[in-house]
């Protein structure tokens, strides 16, 4: 049954009106490169860029609409500078362009696919996500926002925007994906944050996904590796937790052992390049 | 319900009724931009693809309802009636047109790149012409036709 | 007959079709929608191996917008289709497998069966006045299934007690159905044992290769309607208009008059239209309903349920004197021909004829065994078997040269055939059973044209391979993240399928002198109208925008076997080029009678027919006289058909990097040096060597249909199904070596499938030397990588 009915919310509190009027079951619409794509389709849409297409900075925190494009993110210099092109390299390896100008940041975290692109840096930066419901807005930590598979904490209620603050300049950033192909959906995606403190690890984050139902950070790697100095052996042990710590699946992408394998193999990149700074 | 939707396509001021969940790549086919291919439906092989406010996208993959209100560019409108653009005729005089099926979409993928970039690398060719699948030529002569055409836009001033 | 200059030949010409194709012009078939077009759809069985014990089609024929639902119960009995019962067709068993007629496939297809054999087959059809409408009366239609056993591999399906895929007593021409042997060869040539006997070093591996698809963008599509004098008019994706034409007509139960076949632009083929794959189902649907019907497979069932390449596993044994000579080959193959036979009689024997005669050697035995699985059917692409055999023989002979310690290039310098050499292999397992050539006829068929030596060479040159043997090797020493190697293959294929491939051309005068030229021969999009017009223009000293091309029409233009085994520029070419030459045969003649002057004594040239050195007359006049004064119309047809298939011959080379971290492989140049015999126009068979070339490293490395233990499809789309991108691909370069094949038009051979082969092996040979391991099973994931080298 393909979809019978649309509607487009003019603010973010209209959208979650129109949600509950529209025919059941009814689901918000941003790019649609996901929703368009999945076999069966919901009775109604409602299309929330219009409000949500803004990537901001407000203060000391950068606000990325829900409706923001891929593209958007690629392109926004202020954060280039800020994060060194951290996440501007996430977008570059995302899908292909035609992809990056319709799919939006909000979408790609509302899926809650565990091999979600955004969701590995978004939780390595310690970004909140807001969500506006029937009953107001609340605000997610990331590290509670993806439940489960294709589960995350929204339940029925809007991505309004993520929020994150830059992190201090010191603090180095390294985004890794192995696909297939370039540009293909995440075997094993993995994002890092290192700050080094006279030579060791001060503060250490490490994020992989598509190895686990959702999105993790791995706190043995990141406790292993702080206080230590990064060097091949600690990074070496670093990967390797890191792989113990996931629970990948086999599917017509890669099985469970070579996802385990590029665990430890990316973890291992990304900290490496994080532990040399910005922009490695 | 058929919507209405408002949309400039190739300069042309357009009306067109459409149902919600029709995608824009079958409504513009409908409406005789016959250029838009449909190979996947899932937004993978890029024949859809067109220009949206200047910005390639498959068509596929967008609800003719979201197009409302903006500018479609199709590859019938890259040149004026009897002419062609320094891009179909660089495809043409470096042999990049085989079966021609995903010719369309790499034309306006390659003609939104020149837009932004008229010194593009070769990369910078390749990475955007990456979302446009091609069976026949394995690409080595459209990123030639490109850059051809790249060279002659910057010296012929278009 | 000596290279001599040429106006057209060689040169860049644009594509005759290339304004439409740059404009998107309408031109493709379904860009021709018809006023009252209802659409149709396929219900695909879930299941692989089962009997309709019930299918009740109530509730789809009830809903409003639905005119026709056809299931098995639509087709029985003997009696051919009348407007009288136009629901009711006849039950025949034939072969969608588009070949010559009596196809060498097996008659092992219903129009709509009682029996499904594949996840996907055919269970019932609709048409209905929207998709929407169509897809909702799929979803009514119930379906009681029994349930049967299923094979999915050669292995299962020749077991002793296996479940019998082809149980129907109207099956025709398939080897041994009721063991699940669909086709099989067995020749030998010379005494292979005592070739293992005298041979001082024995290799003896077995090589598989996987399921991969021809991923063509154009989806399979056709429009069926009727006339208004009740014919049936089918535009539709096809290879094979004629071979279409004519299986309708079987399949359906009408005279072959009333069919018309018309092959507009098409999206690509590469053998996945080489079939008559959906429009008997939309001519059913069309007659049926009275309406015209537009069937057109989604990319999935385009995917899994239309044809692929077949899958093999390859053992191969080859002995050799220290020297290099080699005394005995030995291949067998054990095919899977999927749940229809299709081209598993044919494809083959490919496997082994287009590759082991590159070799010399005086005692060669091939065999292969084609079985029945229930699993989609494999068929024609690109290559048509020899890319599964050059795989597992320029590995093997790779293999074979590293026991004897030579280079690989050396040992094909020495191993391989030279011009002038004898084949006596391939009439033998030719692309049709043995038992059809006739035994009294010893059949020595010689390479006349073979540039392989100076391919080799200039390609080996190209690359640098022996400068970067050593650099690689010293490279590897020293690094341990990223390994580099280089591999070469040698190929070969062929120009036509000789004796059987038939092409028709009509030429049409015009009084200015620019021509209309008729050919049956089926431009898929690799340019074969635009080199045919050439040779036509050369030939009358035209350009070739005077050359006006009707292509492919089944009731305008003559007959042509269709795009397939290479044969576009050799055999349709070939019959354009005679029929050109009688063209001009006339003019000459017109010409000598205005001038006085021998026709012998004059040449055409420039739209200018003119004595050596002497006043002349313009072709326009010598036209305007034939028409007007003499009143003769210059229409001259041909039928041409080649007695041999003349082979192109290449070296193809690999230079690439491994991450064995990751054991993801980049190649990073390749090179492929083809002897194609004369190039008629360099821009468009280069650009048949880069979408081959792109082809075949989508083979080694990403591509493979996958199916799970049901048999149920896994690779639901591009997602999965991983081709080469724009981003993907190596440096490449081509290097045409030319030499001149005195059977073909301007001395051409082919281009179109040959360098399709040898990326795969020239990859697995340059594997060896990056990981130091040999890698025998397609494709080279990075899993299969890291599992070589024990880190996985």
């Amino acid at each position: 049954m393909p979809i019978r009915s649309f509607a487009s919310a003019s603010s973010p509190g209209e959208a979650v009106k129109l949600l509950e009027s529209s025919p059941q079951p009814s689901r918000f619409i941003a790019g649609g490169t996901d929703l368009l794509s999945m076999p069966a389709a919901p009775a109604s849409v409602v299309d929330v860029r219009r409000p949500l297409r803004y990537a901001r900075r407000e203060g000391d925190e950068f606000v990325v609409g829900a409706g923001a494009t891929v593209t958007m993110v690629a392109e926004w210099e202020e954060l280039a500078r800020a994060d060194g092109g951290f996440l501007r390299s996430c977008a570059h390896d995302f899908a292909t362009w035609q992809i990056r100008n319709l799919a939006t940041v909000g979408g790609n975290l509302a899926s809650a696919v565990p091999s979600a692109d955004f969701a590995v840096p978004f939780l390595v930066l310690g970004a909140r996500i807001v969500a506006l419901g029937k009953s107001g807005r609340r605000d997610i930590p990331i590290e509670s926002f993806f439940v489960g598979p294709h589960e995350s904490a929204l339940g029925r209620d809007l991505l309004v925007e993520v929020r994150f603050r830059a992190p201090a300049p010191e603090a180095g950033l390294a985004w890794e994906k192995i696909g297939r192909v370039d540009g293909d959906i995440a075997i094993v995606n993995a994002a890092a944050l290192v700050r080094i403190e006279s030579g060791r690890c001060a503060d250490v984050r490490l994020a992989l996904g598509a190895v686990a139902p959702t999105p993790i950070r791995v706190p043995a790697a990141e406790e292993f590796l702080r206080g230590k100095e990064p060097s091949e052996e600690n990074l070496r042990r670093a990967g390797d937790l890191a792989a113990e710590a996931s629970r990948p699946i086999s599917d017509q992408r890669a099985s469970a052992e070579y996802r385990r394998a590029m665990c430890a193999v990316l973890a291992r990149r990304a900290l490496a390049r994080a532990a040399q700074g910005r922009g490695k | 319900m058929p919507i209405e939707i408002r949309v400039t396509v190739n300069g042309e001021a357009k009306v067109f009724r459409v149902m919600p969940g029709e995608r824009l790549s079958e409504v513009l086919r409908r409406e005789g931009y016959v250029s838009v291919k449909v190979g996947c439906s899932t937004g993978d092989c890029g024949t859809c693809t067109v220009l949206v406010d200047g910005e390639p996208i498959v068509s596929c993959l967008m609800l003719a309802a979201q197009a409302d209100g903006t500018e479609i560019t199709t590859t019938e409108g890259l040149a004026p009636p009897r002419a062609l653009h320094p891009l179909q005729e660089a495809f043409l005089d470096e042999g990049a047109v085989q079966c021609g099926f995903c010719t369309p979409g790499m034309l306006l993928a390659a003609k939104a790149l020149l837009d932004r970039n008229p010194s593009p690398t070769e990369a910078e060719i390749r990475k955007a012409l990456a979302g446009t699948l091609c069976r026949c030529t394995g690409y080595e002569n459209p990123v030639r036709a490109v850059r051809r055409a790249a060279e002659r836009m910057r010296e012929g001033g278009e | 007959m000596s290279r001599k200059h040429h106006h057209v030949i060689g040169k860049d010409i644009r594509k005759v079709d290339g304004r439409q194709l740059v404009t998107g012009a309408p031109a493709f078939t379904t860009d021709f929608p018809e006023k009252g077009m209802l659409i149709g759809k396929i219900l695909g069985s879930p299941e692989a191996h089962a009997r309709i014990r019930s299918i009740d089609t109530s509730g789809a024929r009830a809903i409003p917008g639905v005119h026709v639902v056809l299931t098995h119960e639509n087709v029985r009995g003997g009696a051919p289709w009348s407007e009288a019962r136009p629901d009711l067709f006849p039950r025949v068993a034939y072969t969608r497998a588009g070949q010559d007629y009596v196809e060498p496939s097996p008659w092992d297809f219903f129009l709509l069966d009682s029996k499904v054999r594949h996840v996907g087959d055919r269970v019932a059809a609709v048409a209905a006045e929207s998709e929407e409408i169509a897809l909702e009366a799929l979803s009514k239609i119930r379906v009681e299934y029994e349930t049967l056993p299923a094979v999915f591999t050669p292995e299962e399906a020749m077991r002793p007690g296996a479940p019998v895929v082809h149980d129907e007593p109207e099956i025709v021409r398939a080897e041994d159905s009721a063991r699940n042997l669909c086709a099989s060869v067995d020749v030998t040539l010379g005494d292979p044992a005592a070739g293992f006997a005298e041979a001082d070093a024995i290799v003896e591996e077995v090589y598989r290769l996987q399921r991969v698809q021809h991923a063509q963008m154009e989806l399979h599509a056709a429009i069926a309607r009727l006339d208004n004098e009740g014919r049936l008019i089918v535009i539709c994706t096809t290879q094979v208009p004629f071979h279409t034409r004519r299986q309708i007509a079987q399949a359906l139960g009408l005279s072959i008059g009333r069919v018309r076949v018309i092959k507009p632009r098409i999206g690509g083929g590469f053998g996945g239209k080489q079939e008559m794959m959906i429009e008997d189902l939309c001519s059913a649907l069309a007659l049926a309903s009275g309406r015209p019907v537009r069937l057109e497979l989604s990319r999935y069932e385009d995917m899994n349920a239309a044809r692929s390449r077949h899958s093999m596993a390859i053992r191969l044994k080859t002995g050799a004197k220290k020297d290099g000579m080699l005394t005995a080959i030995e291949m067998t193959a054990l095919v899977d021909a999927g749940a229809y036979g299709s081209h598993s009689p044919t494809v083959p024997t490919n496997t082994g004829n287009k590759n082991l005669p590159r070799y010399r050697c005086r005692n060669v035995r091939y065999a292969f065994d084609a079985y029945y699985t229930n699993l989609p059917p494999t068929g024609a692409m690109r290559g048509y078997g020899t890319p599964q055999g050059t795989f597992a023989l320029e590995c093997h002979m790779d293999e074979v040269a590293e026991k004897l310690g030579m280079d690989p290039v050396e040992f094909r310098l020495k191993a391989t055939v030279r011009e002038g050499d004898a084949d006596e292999l391939s009439p033998h397992i030719y692309e049709v059973k043995k038992e059809n050539v006739p035994e009294d006829e010893r059949i020595v068929w010689r390479f006349n044209s073979c540039g392989l030596q100076d391919c080799i060479r200039k390609g080996a040159d190209a690359i640098g391979w022996a400068e970067k043997r050593r650099a690689h090797d010293a490279w590897n020493a020293k690094n341990t993240r990223i390994k580099r190697g280089i591999g070469m293959a040698t190929a070969s294929q062929g120009s036509g399928v000789a004796g059987i491939d038939t092409a028709g051309a009509t030429i049409k005068l015009n009084e200015d002198g620019s021509v209309a030229l008729y050919v049956g021969a089926v431009d898929v999009g690799s340019g074969g109208d635009t080199v045919i017009a050439q040779i036509v223009a050369e030939t009358l000293g035209i350009e070739v925008a005077d050359v006006t091309v009707f292509a492919s029409d089944t009731d305008i233009t003559p007959f042509d076997s269709g795009a397939y085994a290479s044969s576009t520029t050799y055999v349709s070419g070939g019959a354009a080029l005679r029929a050109a030459e009688e063209v001009r045969a006339e003019i000459l003649g017109a010409a000598a009678e205005m001038l006085g002057v021998p026709s012998g004594e004059l040449r055409l040239e420039e739209r200018r027919i003119a004595p050596e050195g002497g006043k002349g007359v313009s072709l326009r006049d010598v036209a305007t006289f034939l028409a007007y004064q003499k009143k003769v119309q210059v229409e001259k047809t041909v039928t041409h058909v080649s007695p041999v298939s003349p082979p192109p011959f290449a070296a193809q080379f690999a230079d690439l990097e491994v991450d064995v971290e990751t054991g993801r492989v980049r190649v990073v140049d390749f090179v492929t040096a083809v002897d194609a015999g004369t190039i008629l126009n360099p821009n468009l068979a280069e650009g048949q060597v880069h979408g081959a070339v792109s082809m075949g490293i989508g083979y080694a490395l990403s591509e493979e249909l996958l199916f799970d233990a049901k048999g149920r499809p896994r690779s639901r789309g591009f997602l999965d199904y991983k081709i080469l991108k724009a981003t993907g691909m190596p440096r490449l370069r081509t290097i045409f070596v030319e030499t001149y094949e005195p059977s073909g038009p301007f001395g051409v051979k082919a281009v179109a499938e040959i360098p399709t082969n040898g990326p795969a092996p020239a990859i697995g040979n340059a594997l060896r030397q990056a990981l130091g391991v040999r890698l025998r099973d397609l494709p080279f994931t990075p899993e299969k990588v890291l599992r070589a080298i024990g880190k996985l």
